[in-house]
C-alpha cells in the first residue's frame, strides 16, 4: 500500500486553501444544529469531485435548511448517496431540495394532528412521514396513523411499515387501521409487528379471507404476549 | 366387504367416544365459533412413474374446518377433508383418501395443554400408490414459554391398519422440543423423538427359517434441528436437518442364508427446506425440497437374481414440490401443483421415481 502511494498512486482531490476558507465562512454563518452534522457534510464533500462553486451551493443549501429549522442531518445520507454514486452536483442538489420539501410538508402534516408534536420530536418518525408522503400514502392515512400511535409514539415507524406492507398486499384501509390499532393497544412488541403478514399469508393458504383473519387476530391479541402464539388460535 | 366392515367398525368405535365428548362440550359450554371454512375443489392431474406408465385422473376434494372458542383461553377445532380421484385413461379406477380430526387447546397460566385425535384412511387406496388403510392417531402435550424460549413435551401415537398387507403397526412415542425466537425474523428449533412401534401382523423367523409368534418391535430415536423465519414482509422460509435410527428386531428369509437378522434396522439422515411467498393477497407460491439417506446396518442389498450382494443396502431419496395459486376474490382459487421425487438404491427393486402435476379450481364458501 505504501509503495503504491510512493510510486505516485492516485490521490484523493485536496481542498484548496480558498475552498477551505469558503466552507469555513459558510459554516460559521450557520447556527449548526450539531458539530457532527457539520463534520459529516464537510467530510462528504471532501470525497466528492465537485467544483468549489458546487460545494458552496450545497453548503448554502444546508444553511438555508438549518435556518428553516429543519433537521439537516436527515438530508446528509442523500448527499452521501449522491456522491458515492458520482451523480452530478445539480442533480444531487435537486434531490436534496425535494427531500427538504418533503420534510416541510411532513412537519406541517404532523403538527396538524393532535399530539403530533411528540412524533415530530422524533427525527426518524419525521423522516418516515416524509417518506410515506413521497411513497404515495395520502395525508389522511398518515393522520390516522399518527392518531393511532399517540400512546406509543416510539412505535410509529414499525406501525407505518406494517401499514405500507398491508396496503401493498392488498388489505383495505379499514381492516388495516383496525389491525394496527389493536396491535398498538396490545402488549406485542413493535419489532414483531411484521409477523402479522406471515399470519395473513398462512391464513390465505388455508383459504381464510384476510378480513376474517384480521377479526380473529384482534380478538386474540389481548390474550397473547407474542405474535407467534396467535397461530395456534386463529386458524 | 371384509375391508369395509373392518374400517367401518373401527370408525364407529372412534366416533363412539369422540362424538359424545363433542356433543357434551357443545351443549355445556358457551361456544363461540369462527365462521367455518368450507372448500370444494376440482382438479385435473397426471402421474408419471418409473415403469414408464402414465395416468391421468380427475380429482374432487372437499374440506371443512371450524374452530370454536370454548372459553377465552380454550378452543376446540374440527377438521375434515376428502379426496376422490378417478383415473380416465386406461382403466377407470376410483381412489380415495379422507382425514378427520379434532383438537383441543387449553391455555393456563402454567402453559398450554393440547390434545388431538384424528382418523385418516382410504377405502380403495390412493392414486400415489398407498394401499387401503385406516389410521387413527392421537396426541397430547404440554407447552411452556419463558421469554424467547418455548419448550414442549408431546406423547403421540397411531395405529396403522392395512388390510391388504401384513404391515399393521402401533406406534407410540414422546417428543421433546425446544424453540427459540430471538426475533420475529428468525427462530431455531431442536427436537428429540423417542418411540416404539409394534408390527402386529409381522412375525419373526427362528434360526431355521420357521415363523414364530413373536411380533416385530422397532425402537426409533431421532434428533432434529431446524431454523426458519421471515425475509421482509412477504417471504418466509424454513430448513431442518434430522438424523436418527430405527432399531428393529425384524429378520427376513434370504438365500443362501436362511435368515438375515436386523433386516429392517437403519440409520437415517434427512434435510428439508420450504419457502413461501405471497406478495399480494391474490397470489401465493410455495416451494419445498427434501433429501434423505437411509443406511441399513445389517441388511444386504439384493442382486438382480435375488441373492445377497454382500454390500449393505443404501437408499437415497430426494424430491421437490411447487404449489401456486391465484384468486381474484378470496373465493375462487386457481391452483397449480407440481411434485417430483426419486429414490436411488444399490438394489434394483428399491429404485423408483414419480412426477405428479395437478391443476384445478377451488371454491371457498
Amino acid at each position: 500500500m505504501i509503495r503504491l502511494f510512493a510510486a505516485g498512486g492516485r490521490r484523493f482531490p485536496q481542498f484548496s486553501f480558498i475552498g477551505c476558507l469558503i466552507v469555513f465562512s459558510l459554516f460559521a454563518a450557520i447556527p449548526v444544529s450539531g458539530q457532527d452534522v457539520e463534520s459529516a457534510i464537510t467530510k462528504t464533500l471532501e470525497k466528492s469531485r465537485y467544483s468549489e462553486r458546487q460545494k458552496a451551493s450545497i453548503i448554502s443549501f444546508f444553511t438555508e435548511t438549518d435556518r428553516a429549522d429543519l433537521p439537516a442531518e436527515l438530508l446528509v445520507p442523500k448527499l452521501e448517496e449522491g456522491i458515492a454514486k458520482r451523480i452530478p452536483a445539480q442533480r444531487v442538489l435537486d434531490a436534496l431540495k425535494r427531500e427538504r420539501e418533503g420534510l416541510l410538508k411532513a412537519r406541517a402534516l404532523i403538527l396538524r394532528v393532535e399530539g403530533g408534536e411528540q412524533v415530530l420530536a422524533d427525527r426518524a418518525s419525521w423522516a418516515r412521514t416524509a417518506n410515506l408522503l413521497a411513497g404515495g400514502i395520502s395525508e389522511t392515512e398518515i393522520e390516522r396513523l399518527i392518531l393511532l400511535c399517540r400512546s406509543r409514539v416510539g412505535d410509529f415507524r414499525p406501525a407505518t411499515y406494517l401499514y405500507a406492507a398491508l396496503k401493498e398486499w392488498g388489505l383495505g384501509q379499514e381492516p388495516s387501521f383496525s389491525l394496527i390499532g389493536a396491535l398498538l393497544r396490545s402488549s406485542i412488541s413493535a419489532d414483531s409487528f411484521m409477523g402479522v403478514m406471515d399470519l395473513l399469508a398462512t391464513g390465505r393458504r388455508r383459504r381464510i379471507a384476510p378480513e376474517e383473519l384480521v377479526r380473529r387476530i384482534e380478538e386474540h391479541l389481548k390474550q397473547v404476549k407474542r405474535i407467534e402464539e396467535l397461530e395456534k388460535w386463529i386458524y | 366387504m371384509d375391508l369395509l366392515e373392518k374400517m367401518l367398525s373401527c370408525s364407529r368405535r372412534w366416533f363412539s367416544w369422540t362424538l359424545p365428548i363433542v356433543l357434551v362440550l357443545a351443549v355445556r359450554l358457551p361456544l363461540h365459533g369462527y365462521a367455518p371454512t368450507l372448500i370444494f375443489g376440482v382438479y385435473g392431474e397426471g402421474l408419471l412413474t418409473a415403469d414408464g406408465s402414465g395416468e391421468a385422473a380427475v380429482r374432487a376434494s372437499g374440506l371443512l374446518s371450524w374452530r370454536s372458542l370454548l372459553a377465552e383461553r380454550a378452543s376446540l377445532a374440527f377438521y375434515a377433508s376428502s379426496n376422490l380421484d378417478r383415473t380416465v385413461v386406461d382403466s377407470q379406477r376410483l381412489y380415495d383418501s379422507h382425514t378427520l380430526s379434532i383438537d383441543a387447546l387449553i391455555q393456563s397460566p402454567a402453559g398450554l395443554l393440547f390434545g388431538e385425535g384424528g382418523l385418516s384412511g382410504s377405502l380403495t387406496g390412493t392414486l400415489e400408490g398407498q394401499s387401503p388403510y385406516l389410521r387413527p392417531d392421537w396426541r397430547i402435550g404440554y407447552e411452556g414459554q419463558r421469554e424467547d424460549l418455548r419448550a414442549s413435551v408431546t406423547y403421540r401415537g397411531y395405529y396403522l391398519n392395512q388390510p391388504e398387507t401384513n404391515e399393521d403397526s402401533l406406534f407410540q412415542g414422546f417428543t421433546l422440543a425446544l424453540e427459540a425466537h430471538p426475533s420475529i425474523r428468525i427462530r431455531y428449533g431442536l427436537e428429540i423423538l423417542g418411540g416404539w412401534e409394534r408390527w402386529t401382523e409381522w412375525f419373526l423367523y427362528d434360526a431355521g427359517g420357521g415363523e414364530t409368534d413373536e411380533n416385530r418391535d422397532d425402537f426409533l430415536g431421532s434428533l432434529k434441528v431446524s431454523a426458519g423465519g421471515l425475509i421482509g414482509y412477504f417471504h418466509d422460509w424454513s430448513i431442518a436437518a434430522e438424523g436418527g435410527v430405527r432399531w428393529s428386531d425384524a429378520n427376513r428369509l434370504t438365500a443362501p442364508l436362511p435368515v438375515e437378522e436386523g433386516s429392517e434396522s437403519y440409520l437415517f439422515f434427512a434435510v428439508n427446506g420450504d419457502w413461501a411467498w405471497s406478495p399480494h393477497r391474490q397470489v401465493s407460491l410455495e416451494v419445498g425440497a427434501f433429501a434423505r439417506q437411509d443406511l441399513y446396518i445389517q441388511r444386504d442389498a439384493l442382486t438382480l437374481a435375488g441373492t445377497l450382494s454382500g454390500v449393505p443396502l443404501r437408499v437415497f431419496s430426494a424430491g421437490a414440490d411447487l404449489r401456486g395459486d391465484w384468486t381474484p376474490n378470496d373465493r375462487l382459487f386457481l391452483v397449480l401443483e407440481v411434485s417430483a421425487s426419486r429414490r436411488f438404491a444399490n438394489e434394483p427393486g428399491e429404485s423408483w421415481w414419480n412426477c405428479l402435476g395437478r391443476a384445478g379450481i377451488e371454491f371457498s364458501f
